[in-house]
Formats: C-alpha cells, structure tokens, sequence
C-alpha cells in the first residue's frame, strides 16, 4: 500500500513539472508579447521587457522560473503592475473553490437523491422524470446552461441574483448551473448501479430473512451501490473545476477562471504560468486523493495498477 | 476494513450534502465592510453562517439616508493604481478621481486644480505653475511641486518602465530620458520650492494644458515608492490620494473608493462613495441595472435600440477603421485602395453592426476634437467617402488597378484581415469581408486572434496582415493625436504609409500655431484620405442608461469616459 | 379445479385429434433461426433497441441535413442582409436570422458540418492513435510500455482544457488547430483503455494459438486483438464524439473557435447566450441541436453497447 501512495506521489510531483514546462514554452510561443498596447513606444517595449526581465535568454529565464517555483513564488503579474500571481491567486482561488465545492456537493447530494429515487420508482412516472432530467442534463454544455438559468430564474422572474457572488443566494444559480452535468451524470450512474446491486444474492437474502424495504434500501442497495460514484470524483472534480472558467464569466465571479482567459489574452506570462501551475497542481492533488482513497477502499485496484 | 470505509463513506456523503445546503461562507463576504459602508440593496452579511436571506430582486428601502454610493461596472478589474502604469480608459478614469492634477480638463475646458494660475514664457515653451497650498495627501501630508516633478521624471525613468513614457514626448527631453539618452535631470520639470512647478515643452503645444489631467502627469510620493518599490500602487493601501475621492476596497472584483475628507474641495463633493464592479459581460450589467444593482450602465448597441427613449450618449473618442498594410502589393496601389473604400457600403455597416447607433465615419479625424476656435469637424467638414457605398466608382477604381498591377481577375486576390476575437470586432469584420467579396470580387481571409496578439501585428513592416481591423482613441483634444500615427518614420505606422505631401503638412503643424497650424492639419488630413491609405468605418457613440438618482453625471471622449466628481444622488 | 371439470376438459380431446409424425432428424438438426454474422447481429440488435435506433436515424438524418440543406438553400452562409436582422422562426427563414440578418437554418447546418466533422476527427484520430500505441503497449509490456504509461499519467493529470487553450493561441484559431489540441490532450485516455483491454485478451486461448501456431505480432494485433475489441473502440468513439462537441463549444465560448465567417454549433451558442434578452431563438436553435445530437451520441453509444456485448444490457 504505501509503495503504491508513494509511486501516486511521485507521479503527480512528474506531472506537475511536465505541465509547469510545457506551459512555460508554450507560453514563449504565443504569438505578441505582454505589453502589445499599440500606443507603448518601443522605447517603452524594451523597457518594459527589461523591466521584467523577458530580455534575458530564454533558458535563463526557464531556471529562474523553475527556482521560483520551488519557493512558491510565482512573480509579477504584467497586466496587473506590481501585483503579485501569488496575491492574485490567493483571492481569486477562494472564489472558484468555494463555487467548485458547492457545484460538487449540489452535484454529488442530488445526483445520488435523484438516482435512487429513480431506481426506486423504476418504470414509473417519476423514474421518467428523474431519466429525462439526467439525460438533458448530460447533453446541455455548461454554459448554456448557466446563460438559461441566469436569463429565467435572475433576470426574467427575479427570484435570485443575477450575477455576482455576495452572499449565498448569490451563490445558488452559479453552483446549479455548474454542476448539473454532474449531477446528471451521478444520477444515472446511481440509477443503474442501484438496479444492478437489487439483483445480487445478498438482497435476496436480506429480503427472504423479512429485513424491512427501507432496511435493505438504506443498509444494502444504497450503500453498496454508491461505490461506481466513488470511482468517477477524479474526473468529476476537475470537469467541475475547469466548468468554472465559463460558469464565472456568466455570472462575473473574480475567480481563477476569469483572471486565467485574461492572461491568455494578455499574454501575461507569469500569470499564465502561476495559474495553470497552481491549477493543475490542485487538480493531480485532488486526483490523487481520489485514487489513493479508491485504492485504500477497493484492493483490487492496488493490484491491477 | 470494509465495513468501517463504508461508515465513513456514507459520512462523507452526508457531510457532502449538510455542505451544499448552507454551511461554507461566501468568500470576500467576511472582509471587514468597506469604511463608506454598503448600500441598501447589497447587505453585508457579517455572519459566519451565511444564510441570512438577501433579497436582492426588491431593494429593501432604507430607513436611515442612505449613503451616496454611485456604483457602476467595468469591463475588467482596474489593472493599477499606480499613476504612472495605468493605461486604459476606465482605469484613467478611476486615476482622475482619486488623484488630484495641476489643471482639469472638464468637458474641454480648462479648470483650475492643485495650481490655480501659471505663466506662460513669450517663446510658447516654458510653463510655470503656482500651486495652491492647502492641498493634502489622503494621510495629511501636503501636496507639494516636488511630488509633480517625482511624477512625471518617473514616467520618463527607464527603470520605472512605464507603458505611457510616449506621452512624455511633449515633455523637453521626455522622449531622450525614456530612451536612456540624457539623465532625468535633464528632462523639462522642475519644482522651484514647494508652490511652484516649472515645465518646459519640446515645442509649443497648444494642447498641453489640455494634458494635464492625464494620469502621467498626476504627482507621486516618493517616499512611498521607496517604500512599496514594484508594488507602489498595487493595492488600496499602497498609494495615498490627493483626488476627491480614495480607494479603500481593490480587488476581487470590485473597486470601493470614499469621499477624501483631505480633499481641499471636499464641501463640494456631493457624493459619499463609489463602487465598481467587474462585470465582464455586457447584458449582465444591464441586467444588474435594471435591478437597480447599478446607477450607470453602458448598452451594448445591439441592447441600445430596446432602450433608445431612455437613454444617454457621447462619442468615446474611439475611431475605428480597416488598416491597410501598403507593403502588399495590391494594397500599395492607390487605385486599388480607392476601390477598397469605396466598396464600403457604410451606412449599411452601421446597420449591421451597430443598429445604426455608431456614426459612420466618412473621414479620420473624430470631428468633435478641438480646432482652431470650434470643433474641428466644424472648421473643417469633410466627407471623404459617400455614405453608401458607390459601386460605379469602386468598379472604375478597380479596373485601374487591375490595367497597373496587371491581375487577371479580382478573385485571383486574396487578402489576409486579422481581427481580435471579440463578438463585436468578429461581427465587423465579417460584414467588411463580406461587402469587399460582394462588390469587388476579391477574397477575403478572416483571422481571429486574441487581443494581445493583434496588439503586437501593429508594428511598421508587419508581414502578418493585409488588412487589421483596430482604430485609435485620442490622448489630447487636437487632430494631431490622430495623424502623427501615419508620419513616414512614426514608431507606429503600421500601414507603412509613406507620402512626403503628408510629412510636410505634418512638419509644417509642429513649427506653426493657430489656424495655420490647424490648415496643415486639415491638408494632412485630406490627403491620408485621397490616397485611400485607410478604410475609415465608425466613430463610437456609446449609449449609456443613468438612474433616475443621479444628477450631473458627465461623460467625456478623452482620457476618461466619466466624470462623477460632482455627481449627486438623491432619493 | 373439480375432478369432473378435468375430466370434461380432457374428454374434449379424443385420440383423434393426435398424428404421428415420426423421426424428422434432418428437422432436428437444423437451425431455425437465420444465420448471422457478428456484424448482423449488432444490427439486429440496434434495430430492436428503439431509442438507439432511433437515435442513429437522427444522426442520419442531421448528417444528411448538413450535407444537402446548405445546398438546397435559396440562401448562402454568409448572405448579409441589414434590414432582416435577429428575426425569429418564420415561412421565409425557417430557424429565423442572426444579428446580420444571415438564415440560421442554412448557418446551423453549416455549422453541424463543422461541429459534427470536429467532433468524429477528433474521437476517430484520438481512438487510432490510442489503439495502435495502447495494442502495441498491452502486448509487448516492457520498459517501453512503462515508460509510455507513465506518460500517460502525466498527460492524464494535466487539465486538458488549460493546454487546449495555449495551444489553440500558438497554433491560431480554425478547424485543423482545434482537432490538434483536441488531439494533444484526448490520445490518452483511449490508450489506456485499449492497453487494458489488450492486456486481458493476450492470455486468452487463442491469442495463445495463434501464437502457438507462429502468427506475427502484427498480424496477432490487427487480426485476433482489435477485432476483438472492435465493439468497445466503437461505442467508445461514440462516447467521446458529445466531448469533443462540448469541448469545441467550450473554447468557442472564451473566444478560441473557428474563423468567420464560417460558425461551429459553439459558435451560434456562444453568439446566442448574447442575445438572449432580445432574440431568443439564437440560443434555442444551435443549443436544441447540440443537446439533440449529443443525446443520440450518447443513447447510440448506450445501444451500441448493449448489441456488442448483450450481458451488459441495462448498464447505465
């Protein structure tokens, strides 16, 4: 087991410097520089470039970067004069992880209501219900999904906020419409992991001992039929975390997502590289848990990795 | 093992679910409320919990008055409060508020502000400035010369590295300190003692005065940048402000400025506070609007024409225009420019892109900048191109063109337009694309590229593009803002223009005054125009919605877009 | 039941009513039901299954559409007209206009032609590449296959959105530099999947046979290996063509999608969320087919699944 948590370790400490690379020279790449504004003079330009220390050769550059990576230090943004990526970071993660935890808890908690009580009211109107809703849900992309509950539930009939992120009913159209693929998505794994674990022996066997109906359900069916959900959360967590970018676009949120379109925009280099590197860094993180988690639960996976 | 993994599963599960109902705060909600206090209709919540219910759809109606916040939104977050880096409009606009100049420009005329007279030497070059001596810092510190003369000698400073040193052409030596030429001590500022303020121009210009209430030339603390070094200005506290107003929320989103109490004008300043939003979606403010969220908005035009009997406008200053890159080799044939032109149906683009709500541009310079008395589009009407679109006459440049360059047929060209990737520059470049393949027969690429990127294409000499949709918004109220982009040698000529009648009208307007100056302008002007050098499109009239609570609001085409500092609000 | 009533219910039969037909062995041995191939059989399965089938005639149907319907148009793609703008769905223009006044029912097809052929490049160019590296990968095993998996992982954690993003910037916008970020980021998980599936094959019976009777490796891959897995690469292309749809849509939306005048179904949403206050339908219109088409993918991909391997019937 720990030789396995370790090796996971180790390859998300691999994927993180690949990604920090890839993404340094990918940056270099882009065609402008940071301080394209027509009216900058070259003067200016040179400057500027000196100013930031984009005029030293580029490997050199790489090394300083990877130095300061290693202390955390993710430099000045160039689009935001004199702000850190770090402090830009530090209020702007807030924002997206505070939406991404509610849009998974709205996701996971109805996703898993909605499956079991579709499966639990198989072929009847509710079980349509339910069925059509997932099934809408996984093909509507995130954000015509946020732009339709924007347009009806906060500018058409007023019932909540339309945009910004206050308080919690502000938070309310933002998590729902970021996670309904999700909970879609959920819902139909429950669904069918529910209607798979009611044919096994051992709720047979609970059944012919005259264990109750809710009983069974909750104790056996439920619990037993959660496990392909566990499965999916690494994904899960970072379909959610990238739908972020659009999601706090729709509803003018100051999350990463927002700040991360603007630097690629902008070509703001040390941003581009300090959030795609703290990004992906929490994202190999969270998938990391999940594995190790799912490999603590489940050792059959421990053994065919 | 497994039954314990199963326990703890279903608690996670259950945790999952309590979580979404209610129980994480809202980030940036605990932060300690900004010092003007929040409107009525954004509760703060201080409590930890979060849920108490906010109802934002109908305002509660305030018992106590309510506090004067003027709230509007902006496109993006303010980039700086640094002076002498900020270099976009609203952001200039924000820096006219809160920083306090030697002269204000309002609506185009010329106000006293921290000077209250200067001298003007008999050679037109050498400016002297008195200043008042009762201006204060927002920490109680006064405001002296000294803090002018730090200000500008650090826009010129290669070390500070400021993106708006170009400004300081006009500055004696400004441009020679940028480059690294001559020390800062050379360059033409100077604090005589701490009222009075000496700056000497390159060359006389009647627009200076006019100047001054751009953001470089606002003064700055030079203990201050000692102390914060490159983040001088980064955050509310790292600054101080001698404006009407002082910044005290800057981030996440959102811009809080109060009213500064240290503002020696402080009686007349109606207002108790303001509060920018970063909305980066048009509809949405308006939407917010609507819900009474926000006192000022702009309308998309598209939105505009649902809103016309409501709402206000002004020209943005923005002249927008298909830049032709004379190094191509049918682009380099006048002629074939001519034809270029005159294939615009305008009116019809103006239709098209901005329901008829922009201001079809049959000429370059924006016609309300400054002339010799009157605008200059007063003095000097000109319609360079027809309105609608002259087919005849497209067809018969054309044909001359294609007898020069010796082409087979219009549909052999195909030309390369780079556009950046806004809904809105995407939707006019299409309809430019289209009337040019309709009426001349020509092909046209369409390249979308972000805005960066498109930035960086507008260099003299570009390979990258034919044709780049993009434009040019003033920095002083005079028609040389416009032209000296197309100068032979300008850093900017980006259409790799090269006419010596233009250079010499253009050398003639820096050596003269008045209406002679103003008459070389005008000659430049229209001989940009007879070579067809560019494709003019549009002058920006944007269309905003106030509430009905504001009063005296003003809008303004260059250096900012709106003037609140005397803005009132009432009921 | 009563004795008598029994009896009555019997005595209605006499011997009568009885023939012998003797010993038909030719009969016995026959098959009754017609012969089919594997390929047969998928079809008859997918016609029995209603919602595939009729997801599949959709697709057909859209393809057709996006095929003919610019064709047979009175109006062009790119036909500006200034005084028929944002009008909504009506005799003239069926789908109604965009904000240039441009038929969106000739754009949506337009657009299906570039979504749809994004969309299946994508899925198909992802699922070979990932094949033939994952097939080589699963059986060889080794250093190589170490080395390749480890790699796997890397791009596995990278979020693939963020590297679709630059790339797309280096690469400039248009169909092909879509395909190749999408291309970038999506070989993996294929790879992955067929290295599995590779791996489970090989010990099989006659995997062992062939080898056994001295078939090359090659030829052991390609002839006894990816047949075998054929069912599964195919209902997961059909998996995976609503994500390179979603994901098309998706860098449209930040403003990273095809060059004009040409539009993706992306593009038409992301132009539609704008004008939501005042012209409706131009989110309704492209959003029904983005959401119809990947429903039918996705209820394909679930038929498709089901007629390849029968025993999974009612997986979700």
């Amino acid at each position: 087991m720990r030789k396995y948590i370790l090796k996971r370790i180790g390859i998300s400490l691999l994927t993180v410097f690949v990604l920090a690379t890839v993404v340094f020279f990918l940056a270099r790449l882009m065609p402008g520089g940071p301080f394209s504004d027509p009216k900058i003079s070259a003067t200016a330009r040179e400057n500027l470039a000196h100013y930031y220390g984009f005029d030293k050769p580029l490997i050199e550059q790489y090394f300083t970067y990877l130095g300061n990576l290693l202390h955390g230090n993710f430099g000045y943004s160039t689009k935001y004069p004199g702000q850190t990526v770090n402090a830009l970071l530090a209020s702007s993660f807030p924002y997206s992880a505070d939406l991404g935890l509610r849009a998974l808890c709205f996701a996971i908690s109805f996703g898993l209501v909605f499956g079991v009580m579709s499966a639990l009211n198989r072929g009847n109107g509710i079980d349509l219900f339910f069925v059509i809703v997932a099934v809408i849900g996984t093909s509507v992309p995130d954000f015509i999904m946020g732009a339709i509950l924007q347009h009806f539930f906060g500018y058409k009939w007023g019932l909540l906020p339309i945009a910004q992120y206050k308080d919690i009913t502000y938070t309310i159209l933002p998590s729902v419409g970021l996670g309904f693929y999700t909970m879609a998505s959920v819902s139909r794994i429950m669904r069918a992991s529910m209607l798979e674990v009611v044919q096994q022996d051992y709720i047979k066997t609970a059944r012919a001992k005259g264990v109750s109906n809710f009983r069974i359900t909750w104790k056996h069916q439920i619990r037993n039929a959660i496990m392909p959900v566990i499965t999916i959360l690494g994904p899960i967590v970072a379909s959610v975390l990238t739908g972020t970018f659009v999601i706090e676009s729709v509803f003018a949120i100051p999350g990463m997502g927002k700040y991360y379109v603007e630097s690629v925009q902008n070509n703001d280099y040390s941003m581009i590289l300090g959030m795609t590197v703290f990004y992906g860094a929490f994202l190999v993180f969270c998938n990391m848990i999940v594995d190790i988690l799912y490999g603590l639960i489940d050792p059959r996976i421990r053994i065919s990795k | 093992m497994k039954k314990t993994m199963k326990r703890f599963l279903a608690l996670v599960v259950a945790a999952l679910i309590v979580l979404g109902a209610a129980a994480c705060t809202v980030p940036g909600q605990n932060e300690p409320a900004p010092q003007t206090g929040t409107t009525a209709q954004t509760p703060a919540t201080p409590s930890a919990g979060g849920d108490t219910p906010a109802t934002p759809a109908t305002p509660a109606t305030p018992a106590a008055p309510a506090e004067k916040i003027f709230r509007y939104s902006n496109l993006a977050d303010a980039a700086t409060l640094d002076p002498g880096k900020i270099n976009s409009v609203p952001d200039a606009t924000i820096g006219y508020h809160i920083y306090d100049p030697l002269y204000r420009n309002v609506q185009g005329s010329l106000e006293p502000a921290t000077a209250t007279s200067y001298d003007l030497s008999a050679d037109n070059l050498t400016y002297t400035f008195h200043l008042r001596s009762d201006a204060k810092w927002s920490d109680g510190q006064p405001v002296t010369a000294h803090d002018f003369e730090y200000g500008i000698k650090r826009i010129c400073d290669p070390a500070a590295a400021s993106p708006m040193s170009y400004l300081m052409d006009v500055v004696k030596n400004g441009t020679a300190a940028t480059q690294g030429e001559v020390s800062l001590d050379e360059v033409g500022v100077k604090a005589i003692d701490d009222t009075t303020l000496e700056i000497t121009v390159q060359y006389p210009a009647d627009y200076f005065l006019g100047m001054l209430s751009m953001s470089v030339f606002e003064p700055v603390r030079q203990d201050l940048v000692e102390k914060y070094g490159a983040e001088f200005g980064s955050a509310a506290d790292k600054t101080v402000y001698n404006g009407p107003f002082k910044v005290t929320q800057y981030g996440e989103g959102r811009l809080v400025m109060a009213k500064n109490e240290n503002y020696y004008d402080a009686d007349k300043i109606k207002l108790d506070g303001v509060e920018i939003i970063t909305v980066a979606d048009p509809s949405t403010a308006v939407s917010l609007f609507e819900q009474g969220e926000l006192d000022q908005v702009d309308l998309p035009t598209e939105l505009a024409v649902q809103y016309l009997d409501q709402s206000l406008s002004y020209y943005s200053g923005a002249d927008d225009y298909a830049a032709l890159n004379h190094n191509n080799k049918y682009l380099a044939n006048k002629n074939f420019r001519l034809a270029m032109n005159y294939a615009i149906d305008r009116e019809e683009y103006i239709l098209l892109s901005h329901e008829g709500l922009y201001q079809a541009n049959q000429r370059y310079v924006l016609p309300q900048v400054r002339g010799v008395e009157r605008d200059y589009g007063d003095e000097y009407p000109l319609e360079a191109f027809p309105l609608k679109a002259d087919l005849a006459k497209a067809q018969q440049y054309l044909a001359a063109a294609q007898a020069e360059l010796g082409f087979a047929s219009p549909s052999d060209i195909t030309l390369k337009l780079v556009v950046t990737d806004s809904d809105t520059a995407k939707k006019e470049a299409e309809i430019v694309a289209n009337m040019w393949k309709n009426n001349l027969g020509i092909n046209i690429d369409i390249n979308l590229v972000p805005y960066a990127t498109r930035n960086a294409m507008l260099v003299p000499n570009n390979p990258d593009f034919d044709i780049i949709m993009t434009g040019w918004a003033p920095d002083y109220s005079d028609p040389y803002s416009y032209l000296e982009l197309w100068y032979s040698s300008s850093g900017y000529n980006y259409l790799n223009y090269h006419s010596d009648t233009y250079d010499t009208y253009l050398d003639t307007a820096k050596t003269t005054r008045g209406k002679p100056r103003m008459d070389a302008l005008f000659g430049a002007e229209s001989t940009l125009l007879e070579d067809g050098a560019l494709v003019p499109l549009q002058l920006r009239e944007v269309h905003y919605l106030v509430s009905d609570k504001v009063q005296n609001l003003q809008s303004y085409f260059i250096g900012l877009n709106y003037n609140y500092m005397f803005a009132d609000k009432v009921g | 039941m009563t004795e008598e009533t029994k009896a009555a219910a019997v005595g209605a039969l006499t011997d009568e009513d009885f023939a012998v037909v003797g010993k038909n062995l030719e009969q016995m041995e026959s098959i009754s039901r017609p012969i089919l191939t594997f390929w047969q059989e998928v079809w008859r399965r997918i016609r029995k299954n209603k919602v595939a089938y009729f997801s599949l005639l959709l697709l057909t149907l859209y393809a057709l559409l996006a095929i003919f319907a610019p064709m047979l148009s009175r109006y062009g793609f790119d036909d500006q007209d200034a005084y028929a703008m944002r009008q909504g769905l009506s005799a003239t223009h069926w789908l109604g206009t965009d904000s240039l006044g441009r038929d969106l029912w000739v754009r949506v097809w337009m657009g299906a032609r570039v979504s749809l052929s994004i969309g299946l490049t994508a899925a198909l160019i992802n699922s070979v590449i990932g094949t033939v590296i994952g097939g080589f990968c699963g059986y060889y095993g080794g250093k190589l296959d170490m080395l390749i998996m480890r790699l796997i992982d890397v791009i596995y954690g990278i979020p693939s959105l963020i590297v679709c993003i630059l790339v797309m910037i280096v690469l400039g916008s248009g169909v092909k530099s879509l395909i190749v970020a999408m291309v970038i980021t999506g070989w993996a998980g294929s790879c992955r999947f067929t290295r599995g599936e590779v791996l489970r094959l090989k010990e099989q019976e006659f995997v062992l046979a062939a080898r056994v009777m001295g078939e090359p490796v090659f030829s052991i891959i390609v002839r006894e290996l990816i047949p075998n897995i054929m069912g599964l690469l195919i209902t997961n292309l059909a998996m995976a063509i609503p994500g390179a749809i979603f994901q098309e849509a998706f860098l449209s939306y930040i403003g990273l999608g095809i060059a004009p005048p040409q539009a993706s179904w992306g593009v038409l949403a992301k132009e539609g969320t704008k004008m939501l206050k005042i012209a409706p339908h131009m989110l309704y219109v492209p959003a029904f087919f983005i959401c119809t088409t990947v429903l039918a993918l996705n209820q394909l991909g679930n038929g498709l699944r089901d007629a390849f391997d029968p025993r999974l019937r009612g997986m979700e």
